[in-house]
């Protein structure tokens, strides 16, 4: 097999920050190669020094056998390589035709445009990927799998012999997903190789012929097939074998932090009841629709329930009926949309942290000190690892994962004494998950009682102590989650178990 | 064509036939051609300095010195020839002596802009005071009445004329055809050249625009070069229109031909900067301050109106921006 694109042992640093560290990858012809790896881990900063954008520090690039120093866009695009950024990178003032041949005009070195053969050669390039588009539309006016078409067919206007996709299908449907695959399958039948960058394992699965798996800048895994189970995926992308992990069983003893008697909500819940130990991490979950989300509100007062009782620490309050009374009980709620819910995504990361406490750092005449704001933003910023961390960059540049841990970062700045996550980890890639649920286990750790609402199923046997499965508004059952595997409690929530029961 | 015609330009054409009527309605003078002659007699200067304010809106900035740099030009160049007592120099010397220096105190902005990346706006608030400091400090202050023979013939050159009812004479000015004629050139460079194609390119996306292979620097070069021309170009319509020059009289007035722009698409994110809207907006404004006068409404009550027409024309064209932002939103 001929090799297009060959790096060994390549570094590049940013100011100090290392963000490849001896990276090796081979891309041979005719291909689908799957490059996995964390958030931060390097890879679009490797896409970006083999397509010209950054220039590697050491190290070789080879592309189509001859050796580059410091390669420019322009020779990448004149060897066959065209990368599809993240962003797309497409003019949204034009319209598909000039888009697709925008390019092309500059490669060309063209001085004038005929829109007559422009639309004839965008419309050509377009059939090859099988895609139907106007192509007098405005890319302004696309969704977008259609401007992700676009910037495909853009690519291959160049007559690319490598395609790099930079985690196209972050804002796909299902569906368009399965259209792009078909697409990269085409292409490769046309003779062209795919980079295909993601963190979605089970795209992994379907769409690669072969796999790199990156991690702190360098690969860890590299295979000509696609063998690799998800599993080890993961082991080599994080390091970590997940499936080890258990949280360790706390005693429940004394009083408990948290105890629910008889909570009603019409059509939501009923006969609630249950209690939450000091240090213990609860799991409640259930099928979709079966009371769990709308308990998890209920206990923090954002849909009051409408009979029962809560006792905090043995003393009874009542109901919990506005979120105010579960701030002076000390119950801190990690809502399920982060994004409309949970964060200032223009604001910085610092900012964000303390918004949830700015009114208790206020000092004389109610004014702020920088200091202690600054202060207050560092301790709180320090209990969470996250990648790429600048405390005064917008949220908005993290990732999702990463934006989850500020949202969980600003709830934890109040010091809760009981933590209520709700979906904490939905659309959040497995790195940053297992690094999500080390932070919820090291709380627990420190005396925090948290009730962990999922249903994602390995995740709730990775960190909880113990379970309740929700049923049509009630609690079904209960499980100590060291007696159950995770196979026993899918079973029981998806309701198999009761036909073999039946039977 | 047809995709000119599309949306904005499309909702200009109707507000203009409105007010047409609305205002023929009132005052049945106004639908005459005399009127339309007036109109575009009075647009010439703001319709040429529009196009200079268009062209760096399209890579991606708005430019506030560009009256300065004509005014700056004009007074410099007609100064020259008339105390070096050239008056009869040719009109196509004169000209090309106040493109030149539109140019280089263009090209002063676009060293700023491109070498030391700074932002369009800021570096060009700084330079239209400077340019209009020096002018008023070094050039002078003085008013210039006798312009070079030139010029004073063709303050009166007209192509056409007519006479209304109560034997007062109406006239086209030769200026009007020949901004026209501007408008199409630079309407073609836009359309048909890879330059124009790369300006809108690079004011949409600067960093798209260099992921694909656009040289910037160049680009950009090459536009404030044609926009620098066409300012200077329009400070000589403008002295020759009012047959004086006079040193800064319309600086602080950038503002009225940015709206034009606006008006004309330079707002939206579809077709920002198109020379059909922008020649619309010019006249769009100039009909309403017109009439209001034939109308004989006090001038702060143009204003008023000139300035709801505006708002409402952004708003239009944000609204269609907005729902595209909003399905932007909803799916990352
Ligand atoms: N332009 C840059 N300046 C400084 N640091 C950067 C820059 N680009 C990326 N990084 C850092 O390099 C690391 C790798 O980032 P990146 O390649 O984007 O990762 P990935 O694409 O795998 O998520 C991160 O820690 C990131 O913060
Ligand atoms: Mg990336």
């Amino acid at each position: 097999m001929k090799k297009i694109v060959e790096l060994k042992n390549v570094v590049k640093t940013f100011s100090g920050a290392v963000a490849l560290d001896g990276m090796n990858l081979t891309i041979y012809e005719r291909e689908i190669r799957c490059l996995i790896g964390e958030n931060g881990c390097g890879k679009s900063t490797m896409i970006k020094g083999i397509s010209g954008y950054h220039k590697f520090d050491s190290g070789e690039l080879i592309i189509n056998g001859k050796h580059y120093q410091n390669i420019t866009p322009r020779e990448a695009m004149d060897e066959g390589i065209q990368v599809i950024y993240q962003d797309f990178a497409l003019f949204p003032n034009m319209t598909v035709a000039e888009n697709i041949m925008m390019i092309d005009s500059t490669t060309q070195n063209r001085r004038l445009v005929n829109w007559k053969k422009m639309k004839e050669e965008a419309r050509r390039t377009l059939e090859r990927i099988k895609f139907d588009i106007d192509v007098d539309k405005y890319v302004a006016d696309l969704n977008v799998a259609e401007k992700q078409m676009v910037a495909i067919s853009r690519a291959i206007a160049q007559e690319a012999k490598l395609l790099i996709m930079d985690e196209p299908t972050s804002a796909l449907t299902n569906a368009e997903v399965e259209k792009l695959f078909d697409v990269v399958r085409e292409l490769k039948k046309n003779g062209v190789s795919v980079l295909f960058v993601t963190h979605k394992l089970d795209e992994v699965i379907r769409v690669s012929d072969s796999i790199t798996v990156m991690r702190n800048g360098k690969n860890v895994y590299e295979s000509n097939e696609n063998t690799l189970s998800k599993e080890d995926m993961i082991y080599y992308m994080t390091g970590k074998r997940l499936s080890e992990q258990r949280s360790e069983d706390v005693k429940r003893e004394g009083v408990p932090v948290l105890e629910v008697r008889n909570y009603n909500l019409d059509g939501a819940f009923k006969n609630v009841n249950f209690s939450l130990y000091k240090g213990e991490i609860l799991g409640i979950s259930g099928l979709m629709g079966c009371g769990k989300d709308r308990l998890a509100k209920a206990l923090f007062g954002i849909e009051p329930a409408s009979s029962g009782e809560v006792l905090i620490n043995g003393k009874p309050i009542g109901l919990i009926r506005r979120v105010q009374d579960a701030l002076d009980h000390n119950i801190g709620y990690v809502p399920e949309d982060r994004l409309t819910e949970g964060l200032h995504m223009d604001h910085t990361i610092a900012d964000n942290a303390i918004a949830r406490i700015i009114k208790q750092l206020r000092g004389k005449y109610s004014l702020l000190s920088k200091e202690v704001v600054r202060d207050k933003q560092d301790e709180t910023l320090s209990m969470v690892r996250i990648t790429g961390l600048r405390r005064d960059n917008p949220v908005r540049t993290l990732s999702g994962g990463n934006q989850q841990k500020v949202v969980l970062v600003k709830w934890l700045a109040a010091n809760p004494d009981i933590l209520i996550l709700n979906a904490p980890t939905v659309g959040v890639d497995v790195g940053a998950k297992s690094e999500i649920h080390d932070i919820v286990r090291d709380l627990a750790k420190r005396g925090v009682s948290t009730i962990v609402i999922s249903d994602d199923i390995p995740e709730v046997v990775q960190v909880c102590q113990r379970v309740l499965i929700m049923e049509n508004g009630e609690i079904a059952s209960e499980h100590l989650v060291k007696d159950i595997t995770i196979e026993q409690l899918e079973a029981m929530i998806s309701g198999k178990n009761k036909m073999v029961d039946a039977q | 064509m047809k995709k000119l015609l599309k949306s904005n330009e499309l909702v200009l054409v109707g507000i203009i036939l409105i007010l047409w009527v609305a205002f023929g309605l009132v005052n049945p003078n106004i639908l005459s051609i005399s009127n339309v002659f007036s109109i575009t007699r009075a647009s010439i200067v703001t319709a040429t300095f529009a196009l200079a304010a268009m062209l760096v809106m399209i890579v991606g900035g708005v430019d506030i010195s560009f009256l300065a740099i004509g005014s700056f030009a004009m007074y410099v160049v007609v100064k020259y020839f008339v105390e070096m007592q050239l008056l009869g120099a040719s009109m196509a010397v004169i000209f090309l002596a106040a493109i030149a220096v539109g140019i280089v105190l263009h090209l002063i902005n676009w060293f700023f802009i491109d070498r030391l990346s700074l932002p369009i706006f800021i570096v060009t608030v700084g330079t239209q005071s400077l340019y209009k400091g020096y002018l008023l400090a070094f050039v002078g202050t003085s008013y210039i009445t006798r312009l070079p023979d030139s010029l004073r013939a063709l303050a009166t050159r007209y192509v056409a004329s007519v006479t209304d009812q109560n034997g007062i004479t109406y006239n086209l000015h030769i200026l009007v055809l020949v901004v026209a004629v501007m408008y199409v050139l630079v309407h073609l460079l836009l359309t048909y050249t890879t330059l124009g194609r790369h300006a809108y390119a690079i004011g949409a996306d600067a960093t798209a625009a260099k992921r694909a292979g656009i040289n910037i620097s160049k680009t950009r070069f090459l536009i404030f070069v044609i926009a620098g021309a066409i300012a200077g170009i329009a400070g000589m319509f403008h002295g020759t229109l009012n047959r004086t020059a006079v040193p800064a009289d319309i600086v602080g007035g950038e503002l009225a031909v940015i709206a034009a722009v606006f008006l004309g698409g330079g707002a939206s994110k579809r077709a920002r900067g198109s020379v059909l809207g922008t020649a619309l907006g010019v006249f769009l404004l100039a009909l309403i301050s017109n009439n209001l006068i034939l109308l004989g409404i006090p001038s702060y009550w143009q204003q008023a109106v000139t300035g709801t027409i505006i708002i409402i024309g952004i708003v239009l064209q944000s609204l269609r921006g907005a729902t595209q932002l909003g399905k932007k939103g909803a799916s990352s």
